[in-house]
C-alpha cells in the first residue's frame, strides 16, 4: 500500500487525441462532429427509394439487397440482426449523440452561460429534426383526429447504454415533444448560422417547425412558421439562370436554412422526366441523360448533380428558402389565396426556368393553382427525401393512386396502393429482437 | 568378512568405471532417480536352463530376458557359488530366490533394477561391524522431505572397511567405531552425507539428488517466486523440456496443444464474439484457460516469459527455447498478477547456461504440407450448373432490351459488375446474340468449374524451415547463453511467406558475494509478405482465371466494373479497371517488417537470513514498418485512378490520381516498461516452520504509437510520387466523371492518421506461504492495481484483489507410514478473487478528435469514441480450486483439480437496441460460472536401459452457464448465436429450428416440441409466422448444445528403444455440436446436394432443399428457418493424430563422435495424419471446414546437435 500512496501524480497523465466532454468547447465540437451534418437516409437519402418517381429498372426479382428491398416496399431490407436498421439506427444514434449535449452541458465547464443555452438550444432542434423523420416513417400519416391513439417510436431522453427503452409513444405525443422542444430551442438559438448552416439558428428552428406541422397538414400555422424562417434567415434563394455555388458544401450554401446533406443518385421514372417544362433549366444541371433528353429509354436518365453540375452533388435534406416559400404557397393556395400562392411560384420558377422562355404561371381556379404548388414541389424537392413524407400526405388527402414497380420487360413487380399500410414503415427486425413485445405496424 | 568392500556404490559415476562392470555409466544415471520409485514388480518371466554358471553370468541372462538390470560391484561376487538352475516361465522374484539360495548375498527388487546386497546376517535387523574402537553408534535414515526410512542405504566409516547397509525401516548399527570417526551414508537417488560419529545419531535425513529427480517435482516458478512443489497450494500445471522437445514444434503454442489440463488451444474450433472498435460479430479460435469466463475482446491468458508479461506477440517466442511452461490456474496461483490474470498466466522460463566448457547446440528442421486437393472437397460435382440456373431465375427479369446498351454507356448506373449470366441475358433481350448462341454460352459457364485451374495456378505445397544455433556456457561467475533462431515459412498461397529471426543473449553475473544480476537481451525481427490470393469461394465457380492464350483473365466475381463498361472507359483514355487475380497477385504486396528489442535486467541481493531484494525491469521496444503497395498494373491502383478523372473543359481527361502505384505506409511503435522491487523472504525456522515470501512494488508503462501516411502516382522503382488534392477526393467534392465510386470519400482518417496512446499502472502485491513440517501449508496473495484508464472509477481504485490458499501433504502423516506405494499425496484448495477493468468505457461519453472537412474552412469535431454507461463496475472472478497431487508406485504422478470460477459484473462489447445507439458498445451485466474438472495423470511405465516407455494424460472437461445477461433478443437461433451469451444456457450455446422438412410449395417448415407444424412462407414481420419463430414458448426453437468443446483429451506415448524413440500425440475434443452448412442451391460455391432443391410440387417427398423462392431475396423466415434448422446440427466430438515423432540418436556413433558431436540426433514427424469425426458426415472440424474431407498433414524433418 505504501507503493501505491501519493503516486497519482504518475497516473495523472492526459490522453492524446480523445477526451470527456467537461468543457463547453468539447461540447461545441461534439456538436460539430460532421457525421450530425450528414442527411436522413444517408448517405444517398435512402427514403428516396420509396417513391414514385424512381424506376431501378434491373432490380433482381425478387429482390435481394437492402436498397432493391426497399424499391419494392418491402416489410423489412435487412435481415442482418447484427447491422445497424436504416433509418431508425441512424436516427436514433443520432439522438444519443444530442441527448449527450443535453444532459452534460449545464455541467459543463469554461464557457459562459449564452454559450451553453445555445448549445442546448441546438441539440434540441437537432433532436427534434431526428424525430420529425422517425414519427413520418414509422408512425401512420399524421391525422390530429388519430394521433393521441397512433403508435409513434420511443421517446428517448438518455444517452445512457443500459437504459431501459421506454414503449412507443402516440403520435400526439411525440408530435408535442417536438414542437415543445423547437419553441424551447427558438429563446437562445443565434440568429445568423452563414458561416456553417449545418448549425442552428432561430430561422433553421423555425423552418423545421414549418416543416413538422406542414407533414401533420396544419398548413396555417406550417405557414406562419415559414414566413418566420424566412424573415430571420439570411438564406437566398440560388438561380439556375445565374451564378451556381462555387462550393459544393451544404454548410455554406446560399439557399440552406439548416443543412443536412447527402449525395444525389437516383435513376428518374420517364414520366416524372417528362413532367418538366422544356425550359427548366434543372433538367439539365441535375439530371444526366444517356438518351440525349429525349426520356424514351428506361433507366437512361439519372439524378446525378456531380456529373452535370458537380458544386450540387450534395442534396440538402435539411430546409431551405424555396421549401418555406413552397410551404406558405401551398397554405395559401388550400386558403384560395391565389396571388399569394402565385407569387410565392413566381418566386422560385423565375431562378429554376430559363428566362429566354420563362412565362409566370397564371390560373384563377384553386385546384389547378394547388396541382401546381404540388407539381412544384415534387420538382424543387422530389430527390431531397421529403418525396415519401408527401406521398404519404397527399395519399392521406386521396391524392395518390397505386404506385407500381416494373421490371426490365415491363411487368409489374411490386405495388404501392393507395391507403396502403406500406405508407408505414415495419418496426425492423433489428429493434424487435431487443424490444420482444414492441407493437408492429400493420402490415 | 566385510574386507572386501572396497568402494561405495553410490559415487558419482565418472569416479568409478572401472568397478561397474556390467553396466554403461548412463545405465546408472538413468536408474539412479528410477530407484526411489516403489517396489512393484511386474509379472516377468523366466526361462533358465544353466548348470555351474558364475553367478555374474546368470544375472546377465536374467537381464538380457527381462531388461532388469543388476546393481552390483563386482567385488561382491568373490564369494559366490556358481550356480545350477532350471525353471520354466517363472516369475524373476521366484528365479531370483532359487538364485540367491545359499549365495551370501541378497537382493531387492527396485522397479526396474535388482539391487544386489550383501544379506543381512541371520536374523539381526543392524548389520554389525566389530573393529577396534570403543563407540557403537545407531541412526536411521530417512527422506529428507517425505520422512520414509531408507531401506538398503549404505553406512560406512570413511577410509576404513567398516560399515553395512540399514535395514527395512531405515535403521543401522555399526560397532566399535573411533570416537573420531566419520560416517558416509549415501543413497541412490540421495546426496551422501558425512557425519561425524557419535553414539545416538538419531535421524539422518538424506536430501533427494534435485538434478535426478522427474519432472513433477519441479519447483513452481510463478515468475514473481519459487515455490516448493510440496507447499504450493494453487492449481499449476507444468511441462518440462523433454516432454516439450519430444515433439517438433516450429510454433510456441503448438507444443502445448493437449499437454496441460485446462489449457484449451483449438485453432478450428471458433468462438463468435465482438471485439471493441468493431461492427458485427468476430470469431476467435479457442485459446483459454478454465474456459470462457470473460467477455471482453482479450481472453486471452497472461503470457509471462522470464518472470515479466510481455506484451509482445507468440510468433516471438522461439520453441526450441523452452525450458518448461507453467500453467497458472486458479486464484491462488494468478492472483500475484492482478487484473492481468482473469483468464489465466502463462509462464514460460527459458533455457539457462550451466558452467562448464562451452556447449553448442545446432537444430534444423524442415516441414513440408501438401496443398488442398479439392477433388476430396463436399462441393456440388455440377457447382456451376447449380448457380448459372439459380442466376438464371433471379435476373431473367431483370433484363430488357435497352439493358444492353445501358451496360457500356458512360454514365449509366449499369457500370457495375453484376454476373457472366446477366450481361448474356441482357445481349440475347437485345437480340445482340442469338437464341442458340445464349444456349451454347449458356452451356459453356454450366460445365466448367475453375477448382483445378484455381489450385494450379494460385497454390502450392507450404514449406517450414527453421535453424536454431546456441552457445552457452562460463563459471559460476559467470554464465552466458546465446542463442539465434531463424524460421522461414512459405504458405500455400503463392508470394505469400513470413520469417523471423530471433537473437537472445541471457547471462548471469555474480557481481558480489551477495549481488547477482541476471541480464537477458531479445533481438527479434519479423517479417511477413501477403498478396491477395482470392478465396476459392470468392469466385464464380465458371470464371475462367486464364484467356485461352494462358494470359491472366478478369474476374467478374472481383471486379466491380463490368467489361463493356470498362472497354468504354478505356476507349475514352482511362486505366483497365477490371480485376485480374493473376495479376493483381503478383502487383499487390502488404509487407509488415517488425523489429523488436527486448531487455531484462534483474539485481538479486542475498542479505542473509532468508532475506533477499530484487530489483529490476524489462523494457519492450518494437517498431512495425507495414507498407501495402499497388503498383500501376494493379487493378487496385487502376480503381482509384479512374475513380477520378475529370473531363477538361476541351473535353480533355484530367487524372485527379495520378496515373501510377499507390502505396500506403503505416509505423507503429511500442514500447514498455517494467520496473519492479520486491522483498523476499525465504526461511526455515526452527525444524518445522518455513516461510516463503514476498512483498514488492511494480510500475508500468506501455505506449503505442503510430502513423499512415499515403501515396499515389507512386513507382517503386523511380520512388517518385505525385501530388494529389487530398482534400477534394475525402470530402467529396471531387468526384470522376465517368465511374460512380468515390474510394476516398470520407477517408482522411485512412490516408492519413497519428495515434498515440500511454497507460500506465502502479501495482502492490505480496504473496505469503506459510509451512509447517512441510506437511500443512498456507498461502495468502494480495494485489492492488492503479491505472490511468479511463476505466478506473475513484470508487474501485483500491479495491484489492485477494486470494487464499491450502495444502496438505497427507502422506507424510503417521497414519499413511505403512502404505508404501504412495510417495506423496497433496491435498490443496483455494478461494480468491481476479478482476478486470474496461479500458474505454465509463460512465461519461469518450469522444475522439476529427477534422470536420465538411466546413469552410476544415474545422476541429468531437465524434464518439464510446457511449455513457453508467452501470459500470470492476469485473470480478471468484474462483474457487480444490486439487488433489500424487505420486504413487513411484513412478505414476498426476493431478486430479475441480473448480468453480464464478464471473459477475462482465464487461463485454455487446450489441446494443438500435433505439439507443450503434452496436457494440461496452456494457457490464453479466454474470458467468464456469466449473470444471481436470486430471492429468504421467506414467513411465517401462523404464530400461534399452526400452523406455511413458505416457502423458491430460483430460479436462469445462460446463459454463451465463447465469444473467443484460442483452436480450428474440428468441430465434440466428438471434441466439450471435448473442454468444444467452441466459440459462453455456456460453456459445447453439440454438436451432426443429425441422419439419418441406411444405408443398418447397418451403420448410418447422414443429414444436408437441409436433405441431408451422409453415415459413410469410416473411412479414410481425405476422403470426414471424411471432411463433421468434417466440420462446412456441417451442418451435431447441438448444442444441455447446458449440464450443466441453471436454478435451490429450493422450502422449513416447517409446524409447535404444537411441530410437517414437512419440505419438493423440487429440480428443468432444462434448459439442457443429453447426454444417446447408445445400444451397444459391451459394456461389454450392456444396454437395444442392443441386437437390425443390423444384416442382411432390419434390418435398424426397427433398429437404428448399425452392429458389424460398431461399431467395425477402423469404427470410424460410431462408432462417433452412439454415438453422437442427437437421444441419450435428455431434461435433472428433479425434486427431495429432503427431507422430520417430527419432533416433547416433550419439554412439564413432563417425558422430569423430565429426565432434556429443549429440546427434534425426527426427521425423507427421502432425494432423488423421482425424475422425463422431457424426453421420464423418464430419471432423480439424478439418477446418465442412466443405474438406480431410485433414492436410505436415511432415517434419528435424537435426538436433550438440557440439
Amino acid at each position: 500500500m505504501f507503493v501505491l500512496a501519493g503516486c497519482d501524480k504518475y497516473l495523472d497523465i492526459q490522453p492524446k487525441g480523445r477526451t470527456l466532454l467537461t468543457t463547453v468547447k468539447d461540447y461545441d465540437q461534439w456538436m460539430n462532429d460532421p457525421w450530425l451534418g450528414e442527411g436522413f437516409g444517408s448517405q444517398i437519402g435512402i427514403t428516396n427509394y420509396f417513391a414514385d418517381h424512381v424506376d431501378f429498372v434491373n432490380t433482381p426479382v425478387p429482390a435481394v439487397q437492402p436498397g432493391e428491398l426497399m424499391y419494392v416496399w418491402a416489410p423489412q431490407f435487412s435481415s442482418d440482426l447484427t447491422s445497424a436498421p436504416a433509418l431508425w439506427g441512424e436516427h436514433y444514434a443520432k439522438i444519443n449523440h444530442f441527448n449527450t449535449v443535453l444532459l452534460g452541458i449545464d455541467d459543463a465547464t469554461g464557457g459562459t452561460a449564452a454559450e451553453k443555452k445555445r448549445l442546448r438550444s441546438e441539440a434540441l432542434l437537432g433532436r427534434a429534426l431526428e424525430y420529425f423523420c422517425l414519427l413520418n416513417e414509422y408512425a401512420k400519416p399524421y391525422d390530429a383526429a388519430t394521433a393521441t391513439e397512433d403508435l409513434a417510436v420511443p421517446f428517448v431522453t438518455s444517452n445512457d447504454v443500459t437504459q431501459v427503452v421506454p414503449a412507443r409513444s402516440s403520435s400526439a405525443d411525440l408530435f408535442k415533444h417536438i414542437v415543445d422542444d423547437l419553441n424551447e430551442a427558438l429563446t437562445d438559438l443565434p440568429v445568423d448560422n452563414s458561416s456553417n448552416r449545418v448549425r442552428g439558428s432561430v430561422a433553421g428552428a423555425y423552418s423545421v417547425l414549418a416543416r413538422v406541422y406542414f407533414y401533420s397538414r396544419n398548413y396555417s400555422e406550417a405557414a406562419k412558421y415559414a414566413e418566420l424562417a424566412l424573415s430571420n434567415t439570411q438564406a437566398v434563394m440560388i438561380n439556375f439562370n445565374g451564378t451556381l455555388p462555387s462550393s459544393d458544401l451544404v454548410s455554406i450554401r446560399p439557399d440552406v436554412i439548416y443543412g443536412r446533406y447527402v449525395i444525389g443518385n437516383l435513376p428518374m421514372t420517364l414520366d416524372y422526366m417528362r413532367s418538366f417544362l422544356p425550359g427548366d433549366l434543372r433538367v439539365r444541371r441535375l439530371y444526366q441523360s444517356l438518351d440525349n433528353y429525349t426520356f424514351t429509354t428506361r433507366g437512361a436518365t439519372s439524378f446525378v448533380p456531380l456529373r452535370v453540375t458537380p458544386t450540387l452533388q450534395y442534396v440538402n435534406t435539411g430546409t431551405s428558402v424555396q421549401e418555406m416559400k413552397l410551404i406558405i404557397a401551398e397554405n395559401a393556395a388550400r386558403k384560395n389565396e391565389l396571388s399569394s400562392a402565385l407569387k410565392q411560384l413566381d418566386d422560385i420558377r423565375k431562378t429554376r426556368i430559363a428566362t429566354a422562355s420563362y412565362v409566370p404561371f397564371q390560373s384563377t381556379d384553386q385546384e389547378t393553382v394547388l396541382k401546381e404548388v404540388l407539381l412544384e414541389r415534387y420538382h424543387e424537392l422530389g430527390c431531397s427525401g421529403l418525396r415519401w413524407f408527401d406521398m404519404r400526405r397527399l395519399d392521406k388527402e386521396n391524392r395518390m393512386e397505386a404506385v407500381h414497380r416494373y421490371d426490365a420487360t415491363g411487368k409489374v413487380i411490386a405495388t404501392l396502393e393507395a391507403h396502403s399500410n406500406k405508407y408505414t414503415l415495419q418496426i425492423p427486425v433489428q429493434v424487435l429482437s431487443f424490444n420482444p413485445g414492441m407493437p408492429q405496424n400493420p402490415q | 568378512m566385510y574386507k572386501f568392500y572396497t568402494k561405495i556404490i553410490v559415487r558419482p559415476p565418472g569416479c568409478i568405471p572401472k568397478i561397474l562392470l556390467t553396466m554403461k555409466l548412463i545405465v546408472l544415471f538413468m536408474t539412479a532417480f528410477i530407484l526411489q520409485a516403489g517396489a512393484d514388480v511386474l509379472a516377468q518371466k523366466i526361462t533358465l536352463q544353466e548348470k555351474n554358471v558364475p553367478l555374474g553370468q546368470i544375472f546377465n541372462r536374467i537381464s538380457s530376458q527381462t531388461g532388469y538390470d543388476f546393481l552390483y560391484t563386482t567385488s561382491l561376487l568373490k564369494n559366490t557359488k556358481p550356480v545350477t538352475i532350471n525353471v520354466r516361465n517363472m516369475e524373476l522374484r521366484e528365479v531370483l530366490k532359487k538364485v540367491f539360495t545359499g549365495q551370501p548375498l541378497d537382493f531387492i527388487i527396485e522397479d526396474q533394477s535388482v539391487v544386489v546386497r550383501q544379506s543381512p546376517r541371520s536374523n539381526l535387523t543392524v548389520p554389525v561391524i566389530e573393529k577396534g574402537g570403543t563407540i557403537d553408534v545407531s541412526g536411521r535414515v530417512v527422506d529428507a522431505e517425505t520422512g520414509k526410512p531408507l531401506y538398503g542405504a549404505t553406512v560406512l566409516v570413511k577410509g576404513k572397511m567398516q560399515g553395512g547397509n540399514t535395514a527395512p525401516d531405515g535403521t543401522f548399527l555399526i560397532r566399535s567405531v573411533e570416537d573420531n570417526d566419520v560416517l558416509v551414508i549415501a543413497f541412490l537417488g540421495y546426496k551422501s552425507k558425512e557425519i561425524a560419529v557419535k553414539k545416538e545419531l538419531g535421524i539422518i535425513r538424506l536430501e533427494p539428488n534435485v538434478s535426478n529427480l522427474s519432472e513433477v517435482t519441479v519447483a513452481v516458478n510463478t515468475g514473481y517466486q519459487i515455490i516448493k512443489p510440496e507447499q504450493s497450494t494453487g492449481a499449476v500445471s507444468q511441462i518440462s523440456t523433454k516432454a516439450y522437445e519430444s515433439r517438433i514444434s516450429t510454433n510456441f503454442l503448438d507444443g502445448l496443444v493437449n499437454r496441460i489440463p485446462g489449457l484449451m488451444i483449438n485453432n478450428n474450433v471458433s468462438f463468435t464474439s465482438t471485439t471493441p472498435g468493431n461492427t458485427g460479430s468476430s470469431s476467435r479460435s479457442l485459446f483459454n484457460i478454465r474456459g470462457i469466463s470473460t467477455m471482453s475482446a482479450n481472453q486471452n491468458p497472461l503470457i509471462v516469459v522470464d518472470g515479466y508479461p510481455t506484451e509482445l506477440t507468440l510468433d516471438m517466442i522461439d520453441p526450441n527455447d523452452i525450458k518448461n511452461v507453467t500453467v497458472l490456474k486458479d486464484a491462488a496461483a494468478a492472483t500475484v498478477y492482478g487484473v492481468r490474470a482473469s483468464n489465466g498466466v502463462i509462464v514460460i522460463e527459458r533455457k539457462q547456461a550451466a558452467a562448464g566448457k562451452p556447449l553448442f547446440d545446432f537444430r534444423t528442421t524442415v516441414g513440408i504440407t501438401p496443398k488442398e486437393n479439392y477433388k476430396r472437397y463436399r462441393y456440388a460435382d455440377n457447382a456451376s450448373a447449380i448457380l448459372t440456373d439459380y442466376q438464371k431465375f433471379i435476373y431473367s427479369k431483370s433484363v430488357n432490351p435497352d439493358t444492353w446498351y445501358l451496360l457500356s454507356t458512360i454514365g449509366s448506373a449499369e457500370s457495375s459488375a453484376r454476373s457472366p449470366l446477366y450481361y448474356l441475358l441482357a445481349q440475347s433481350a437485345a437480340k445482340v446474340i442469338t437464341p442458340d448462341q445464349f444456349e451454347r454460352s449458356y452451356a459453356a459457364l454450366q460445365t466448367y468449374d475453375n477448382k483445378e485451374e484455381y489450385s494450379d495456378v494460385f497454390l502450392r505445397a507450404a514449406a517450414t524451415q527453421t535453424y536454431n544455433l546456441k552457445a552457452s556456457g562460463g563459471n559460476e561467475n559467470a554464465l552466458y547463453y546465446i542463442t539465434t533462431n531463424y524460421t522461414g515459412n512459405r504458405l500455400q498461397g503463392i508470394n505469400n511467406d513470413n520469417n523471423r529471426w530471433l537473437i537472445s543473449a541471457r547471462s548471469r553475473f555474480k557481481l558480489a558475494s551477495k549481488l547477482s544480476l541476471e541480464l537477458i537481451t531479445d533481438y527479434q525481427e519479423l517479417r511477413y509478405n501477403n498478396a491477395p490470393v482470392p478465396g476459392l469461394t470468392d469466385l464464380f465457380p465458371y470464371e475462367r482465371l486464364r484467356d485461352v492464350n494462358g494470359s491472366p483473365a478478369y474476374s467478374t466475381a472481383l471486379s466491380s466494373l463490368n467489361p463493356f463498361y470498362n472497354n468504354s472507359i478505356m476507349g475514352r483514355g482511362l486505366e483497365d479497371a477490371l480485376t485480374y487475380p493473376l495479376v493483381d497477385v503478383n502487383e499487390i504486396r502488404d509487407r509488415n517488417k517488425t523489429v523488436n528489442n527486448h531487455i531484462t535486467a534483474n539485481f538479486n541481493y542475498d542479505f542473509g537470513k532468508g532475506f533477499g531484494l530484487t530489483f529490476g525491469g524489462i523494457y519492450e521496444n518494437s517498431h512495425s514498418d507495414i507498407t501495402h503497395y499497388a503498383s500501376e498494373f494493379s487493378s487496385e491502383a487502376r480503381r482509384y485512378i479512374d475513380a477520378y478523372v475529370t473531363t477538361n473543359p476541351d473535353g480533355t481527361l484530367k487524372f485527379n490520381v495520378p496515373k501510377g502505384g499507390y502505396l500506403r505506409q503505416e509505423g507503429v511503435n511500442f514500447h514498455s516498461y517494467t520496473a519492479r522491487a520486491n522483498l523476499s523472504y525465504n526461511k526455515k525456522i526452527g525444524k518445522d516452520h518455513s516461510i516463503n515470501g514476498i512483498l514488492g512494488g511494480e510500475l508500468r508503462n506501455v505506449v503505442n504509437k503510430s502513423n499512415l501516411a499515403s501515396y499515389f502516382g507512386y513507382s517503386n522503382e523511380t520512388l517518385l510520387q505525385q501530388p494529389v488534392d487530398y482534400a477534394a477526393i475525402t470530402n467529396g467534392s471531387l468526384k470522376g466523371t465517368f465511374l460512380s465510386t468515390s474510394p476516398f470519400f470520407g477517408q482522411y482518417g485512412s490516408l492519413f492518421d497519428q495515434e498515440y496512446t500511454e497507460d500506465r499502472f502502479l501495482s502492490g502485491f505480496t504473496n505469503l506461504l506459510y509451512s509447517y513440517k512441510d506437511k500443512y501449508s498456507l498461502s495468502g496473495s494480495v494485489r492492488i492495481d492503479q491505472s490511468n484508464l479511463f476505466g478506473t472509477n475513484p470508487k474501485y481504485k483500491y479495491k484489492p484483489l485477494w486470494s487464499v490458499g491450502l495444502a496438505w501433504n497427507i502422506e507424510k502423516e503417521n497414519f499413511m507410514r505403512g502404505l508404501d506405494w504412495v510417495n506423496n499425496i497433496k491435498l490443496r484448495t483455494s478461494y480468491g478473487f481476479n478482476g478486470n477493468v474496461a479500458k474505454l468505457s465509463l460512465p461519461q461519453v469518450i469522444a475522439q478528435y476529427k477534422v470536420n472537412l465538411f466546413t469552410s474552412p476544415t474545422s476541429t469535431a468531437l465524434e464518439r469514441l464510446s457511449y455513457a454507461n453508467s452501470s459500470l463496475r470492476w469485473e470480478q472472478t471468484k474462483n474457487f480450486n480444490a486439487g488433489l497431487s500424487y505420486r504413487i508406485f513411484k513412478h505414476i504422478n498426476g493431478t486430479i483439480d475441480f473448480y468453480t470460477k464464478n464471473s459477475t459484473d462482465l464487461l463485454g462489447n455487446s450489441f446494443i437496441d438500435p433505439t439507443i445507439g450503434v452496436s457494440p458498445s461496452i456494457i457490464n451485466n453479466a454474470s458467468i460460472n464456469n466449473k470444471g474438472l481436470e486430471l492429468s495423470l504421467h506414467a513411465d511405465w517401462i523404464v530400461r536401459k534399452d526400452f523406455n516407455w511413458n505416457t502423458g494424460l491430460i483430460f479436462a472437461r469445462n460446463t459454463s452457464k451465463v447465469l444473467d445477461v443484460y442483452q436480450q433478443g428474440a428468441y430465434n437461433p440466428q438471434t441466439l448465436n450471435v448473442l454468444g451469451y444467452v441466459k440459462g444456457y453455456p456460453v456459445g450455446a447453439l440454438f436451432a429450428y426443429r425441422d419439419a422438412g418441406l411444405d408443398k410449395n418447397g418451403f420448410p417448415q418447422v414443429k414444436n416440441d408437441r409436433g405441431t407444424i408451422y409453415p415459413t412462407d410469410n416473411s412479414v414481420t410481425g405476422s403470426g409466422q414471424d411471432l411463433i419463430l421468434s417466440s420462446d414458448t412456441s417451442g418451435v426453437v431447441r438448444y442444441a448444445g455447446s458449440s464450443i468443446p466441453t471436454m478435451n483429451a490429450g493422450l502422449s506415448n513416447r517409446i524409447d528403444i535404444g537411441r530410437f524413440y517414437i512419440f505419438a500425440m493423440i487429440n480428443y475434443y468432444g462434448g459439442f455440436k457443429v453447426r454444417v452448412p446447408a445445400p444451397n442451391p444459391t451459394a456461389l460455391r454450392p456444396i454437395e446436394g444442392a443441386e437437390d432443391y425443390w423444384r416442382n410440387p411432390g419434390d418435398e417427398n424426397r427433398t429437404n432443399v428448399p425452392s429458389l423462392a424460398a431461399l431467395a431475396g425477402n423469404a427470410y423466415n424460410s431462408i432462417y428457418a433452412y439454415n438453422f434448422s437442427d437437421r444441419h446440427i450435428v455431434n461435433g466430438d472428433y479425434l486427431t493424430l495429432g503427431d507422430l515423432t520417430v527419432s533416433y540418436s547416433f550419439d554412439d556413433k564413432r563417425f558422430v563422435k569423430k565429426l565432434g558431436f556429443s549429440h546427434f540426433e534425426v527426427k521425423l514427424q507427421g502432425s494432423n495424419l488423421w482425424t475422425v469425426g463422431f457424426n453421420r458426415f464423418n464430419y471432423s472440424p480439424a478439418t477446418g471446414s465442412f466443405q474438406k474431407t480431410y485433414v492436410t498433414p505436415t511432415y517434419t524433418l528435424a537435426l538436433f546437435t550438440t557440439f
